[in-house]
This record gives structure tokens, C-alpha cells and sequence, in this order.
């Protein structure tokens, strides 16, 4: 029924490290869409979320996570859309597709999360009764 | 329109799409922000003891089913049945699975 703690706190984890690599390696992405100094900034935010989104998920502070996991959405994503909007140079309305289709794949990603953790699970849907088990 | 946005605003579109998403998912449900700020009524108050006595309630009878499967089970086999599940005995055990990890 949920997604597997861990599985959240590596993702957590994971975006921490990147956000320590968009500073030391750089993102050329990121630095051909946005001006200067803004990289760091980004990646700043992204580090900090991140750390306060695991520290809300080890201490079951959920609106700190909910927060924190926002945030970490908000500026991770803003990566997505810099790679949209560099394939996509000039053509505005299939990058607002895309923008858009990210929006709504939301849903269907994370149920497909739910689904994956729950398992393949039979559900009873009816009242098998006694004489039912009794007969085999 | 969305286009025209400076990069350094897509951070910014996100977080205000986040935050109105979860105001309209608060009026729907009509939960309580804080107690002062948003009481519910005392309509409001039955229907959710109605909704929380109604989960209850299917949650004893799924479990008396899952507890009848069982026993008939025991019955079938000390009687010199088979062992395998049926598929009614498998979806039972399944549902206790179900209920564990609920618990957390």
C-alpha cells in the first residue's frame, strides 16, 4: 500500500548528491538557459530541500517533508524544462506540451508506485461462505 | 504563455501549482487547515464518524471472512482434504498481507 521508506530517502539522498555536483561539475543545461550566478543558487536549493526532505521523512514530520519535497520538485524539475526548452529552441507550444505532460504524468507515475509496492495482490470480493470450502 | 517565463520562474510556477493543488485538495476534502481557522460543522462532524465507522465496519467484516476461509480450511484438511489454497483461501491470505502493512 505504500512506497518503501527507503526507496524515498535514496531518491532524497540521490538529488542531495546531484545538487553537490551541479556546483563542483557544473550544468551546462542550466547555464545556457539561465544567467549567471544562478547555478549555484539553484543547486543550493535543491541540496537544501532535499536534506530537509529526508530529515521530515526520518522523523515522520510530514509537513516539513511535504515542504521540502515540494521545493525539491519545484527546482529539480526547472532542470526538465531546461532541457525542454533547449530541444525545443523557438518552438513554444510543444514546449508547453511538454511542460504540461509532466504535470499530468504525475498521477500515473505515482500510482504506478503504489501499484508496485503493494504487489500482485488478490482481493477477496466476495463472501466465499463456509459450505463453499466445505464442498472441495 | 507559459513559455514566455523566464527560466528562473519555472521554480516559482511549480511551487505555486503545488501549493494551490494541495488548497484544492483541502477545500474538497473540507479538512480542517487548523481548528480556529476551520471548523467543521456538526454535519460535517457525523458524516465523518459516519465514514470512519463505516471503513471500520468493513474492515471487522473482511477480517471475520478471512477468519471463516481459514477454519474451513483447517476443517478440510484435518478431514484429509488437500492442502493447496483454493483461490478464495488465497485472496484471504492476501488480504491479511494487505492489512499488516497497513499497520505500518
Amino acid at each position: 500500500m505504500a512506497t518503501p521508506r527507503w526507496a524515498y530517502l535514496l531518491t532524497y539522498g540521490g538529488l542531495v548528491v546531484f545538487g553537490i555536483i551541479a556546483v563542483i561539475v557544473g550544468v551546462p543545461s542550466i547555464d545556457l538557459t539561465t544567467p549567471d550566478g544562478y547555478r549555484p543558487i539553484w543547486a543550493g536549493f535543491i541540496m537544501v530541500s532535499g536534506i530537509v526532505s529526508a530529515v521530515g521523512l526520518m522523523g515522520h514530520w510530514h509537513t516539513l517533508e511535504r515542504w521540502g519535497v515540494l521545493f525539491l520538485v519545484a527546482f529539480t524539475s526547472a532542470y526538465v524544462f531546461a532541457i525542454a526548452k533547449l530541444a525545443l529552441q523557438g518552438d513554444a507550444g510543444r514546449q508547453a506540451l511538454a511542460v504540461i505532460l509532466i504535470v499530468v504524468l504525475i498521477f500515473p507515475a505515482s500510482r504506478y508506485l503504489v501499484l508496485v509496492a503493494r504487489g500482485r495482490r488478490r482481493v477477496l470480493r466476495h463472501d466465499p461462505g463456509v459450505t463453499r470450502a466445505d464442498r472441495t | 504563455m507559459l513559455t514566455e517565463l523566464e527560466p528562473i520562474l519555472w521554480p516559482l510556477v511549480t511551487l505555486v501549482v503545488g501549493i494551490a493543488g494541495k488548497g484544492i485538495f483541502d477545500l474538497i476534502t473540507a479538512r480542517s487547515v487548523g481548528s480556529v481557522a476551520k471548523m467543521p460543522t456538526v454535519e460535517q462532524i457525523w458524516a465523518r464518524l459516519d465514514k470512519v465507522e463505516a471503513s471500520l465496519s468493513r474492515v471487522t467484516t473482511d477480517l471475520s471472512t478471512v477468519r471463516r476461509v481459514f477454519r474451513s480450511y483447517v476443517d478440510r484438511v484435518q478431514r484429509g482434504g488437500k492442502t493447496d489454497l483454493t483461490d478464495d483461501e488465497r485472496a484471504a491470505l492476501d488480504e491479511t498481507e494487505n492489512h499488516q502493512e497497513a499497520k505500518r
